[in-house]
């Protein structure tokens, strides 16, 4: 069964002048690890926000379990970490406030602090943390803290919007680990976008590649990226191994 | 003078007095590319910022010597101190897209870069694969590309020829192609003149790619820098299992 359908999705910009995302179509079922790779610019993070209904497209149409999806911003299973831009956390704020609003408004109050104990340790994530403010927080820990709040609303789609770019690579592999221990253990389907195709190989299972706004490539991750068929693959895998030329560039 | 040198750099926090950095001390020779790597929250964000004097006095005391080119850029006075951030020291932040005014059309940082209005952008403009000067100084901040306010924060830094260049997370971003670039745009700053280039980064494809040494932060300290070749070594040879490398 697929949980998502995405049937000949198209967006423009709001003032209709350019097609940002074109005739796309994919399906995605449930427990899949999906990836969603390409170059800046070429339309990921907004197909991230349709999938998660904070825009809605211009064209075509999304079916979730079959039934056309609507309203899917108010859908508390389909949950999105926003791409990190200092904005994810409110920066005055602290830790503990923030995540004991998130735990409280969305399970017992007497059992969120041992809930955000518990995210904590499996985020690797030090009790310290929750005494700091927003803004004492690194780039990959307000990342990591935004992803623990997710956490509260325990949903069964997640969309990860270029979760890795503030990572380094000690925190990248802890969440990936937990991510598939998710994955594994309760099932959760997970839309990973990233620019990152050693992370999309080595974490996702199927991979769509976006180009100009549509889908030039897909399939299974491991068989796209070592035996890519579009140019456009070929150059991105190439750029991955910083084997580009001067000449490929400009 | 040849080199740009950190002499025992200590920073702590005044309210907690935790030392956030411990005696950091190493020099840059002339024409290198010299990396910290280091996990998040390590420091080294806050080791870049204390060389150009960007830390909040009220929060963090520095110690130590920053020399360039013979003078201490810690014991200027503030006059002279924002002449060499404008000339000698340039910093690239990592977060872009925020470092520019969303109020001020991007002209205004061209000006500020060119106060004598004789440099020909468009060429600069064109390597950095931006827009040409007519179309993107009329353009307000958020009409960009969070890759083209890294390129432009990139630009305009390169351009006054900085004695260093501090770059912060310059990848963290971008994608892969946009990578290359920067591989090409600072090997040709360094091959190019007699500068050098500080670079702190968790992206270690980037720093084997464009780095002469590498050196890690961790616990408040900084390890010896190594020649690049060697990365492997300051992450005790777990560097294949953390990469993910099959």
């Amino acid at each position: 069964m697929n949980l998502f359908a995405v049937k000949n999705v198209g967006y423009y910009s709001p003032d209709n002048s350019v097609e940002i995302l074109s005739d796309i179509s994919f399906n995605v079922s449930e427990g899949m690890i999906l990836g969603i790779a390409g170059e800046s610019g070429s339309g990921k993070t907004t197909l991230g926000l349709i999938l998660s209904g904070i825009l809605n497209q211009s064209s075509g149409e999304i079916f979730l379990n079959g039934l056309p999806a609507q309203n899917l911003i108010k859908n508390r299973d389909i949950q999105i970490l926003l791409q990190n831009k200092g904005e994810l956390i409110n920066p005055y704020r602290r830790v503990n406030s923030i995540l004991k609003e998130a735990f409280e408004l969305n399970g017992k109050k007497s059992d969120s602090e041992s809930e955000i104990l518990d995210i904590l340790e499996k985020l690797e994530l030090k009790k310290d943390i929750l005494k700091r403010k927003g803004y004492e927080l690194s780039g990959g820990e307000q990342q990591r803290i935004a992803l623990a709040r997710i956490f509260a609303v325990k949903p069964s789609i997640l969309i990860l919007d270029e979760p890795f770019s503030a990572q380094d690579i000690e925190s990248e592999s802890i969440i990936i680990k937990l991510l598939k221990k998710l994955n594994s253990e309760s099932g959760l389907t997970i839309i990973c976008i990233s620019h990152d195709l050693k992370i999309l190989k080595n974490f996702t299972e199927e991979l769509i590649v976006l180009h100009k706004g549509k889908i030039i490539e897909n399939g299974n991750t491991k068989t796209v990226l070592n035996n890519p068929t579009h140019p456009f693959t070929k150059f991105l895998v190439r750029a991955e191994a910083y084997s580009l030329s001067r000449n490929e560039l400009y | 003078m040849l080199s740009v040198k950190l002499d025992k750099i200590n920073i702590l926090n005044k309210n907690s007095s935790f030392a956030i950095l411990h005696e950091i001390d190493f020099t840059i020779p002339n024409n290198s590319v010299y990396t910290i790597l280091g996990s998040n929250g390590s420091g080294k964000s806050t080791l870049l910022k204390a060389i150009p004097r960007l830390l909040n006095s009220n929060v963090f005391e520095v110690k130590g010597n920053v020399i360039i080119e013979g003078v201490d850029i810690l014991s200027l006075p503030e006059k002279k101190l924002n002449d060499y951030r404008k000339s000698k020291i340039k910093i690239v932040f990592q977060d872009a897209a925020n470092c520019f005014d969303p109020l001020r059309r991007l002209n205004y940082y061209f000006k500020l870069a060119d106060s004598n209005n004789n440099i020909d952008w468009d060429p600069i403009l064109k390597k950095f694969l931006l827009p040409d000067f007519a179309e993107i100084s009329k353009k307000y901040p958020y009409e960009l590309s969070i890759g083209q306010a890294q390129r432009l924060n990139f630009a305009l830094a390169l351009v006054v020829n900085p004695r260093i260049l501090l770059l912060d997370e310059p990848t963290s971003a971008l994608d892969v192609i946009n990578n290359n670039l920067f591989k090409y745009i600072i090997e040709d700053y360094i091959s190019q003149s007699t500068n050098s280039i500080l670079l702190v980064t968790h992206d270690i494809s980037f720093a084997k790619e464009v780095s002469s040494k590498v050196a890690i932060l961790n616990n408040s300290t900084l390890s010896e820098f190594v020649d690049v070749g060697n990365i492997d070594t300051l992450y005790n040879g777990r560097i294949k299992d953390l990469f993910l490398e099959d």
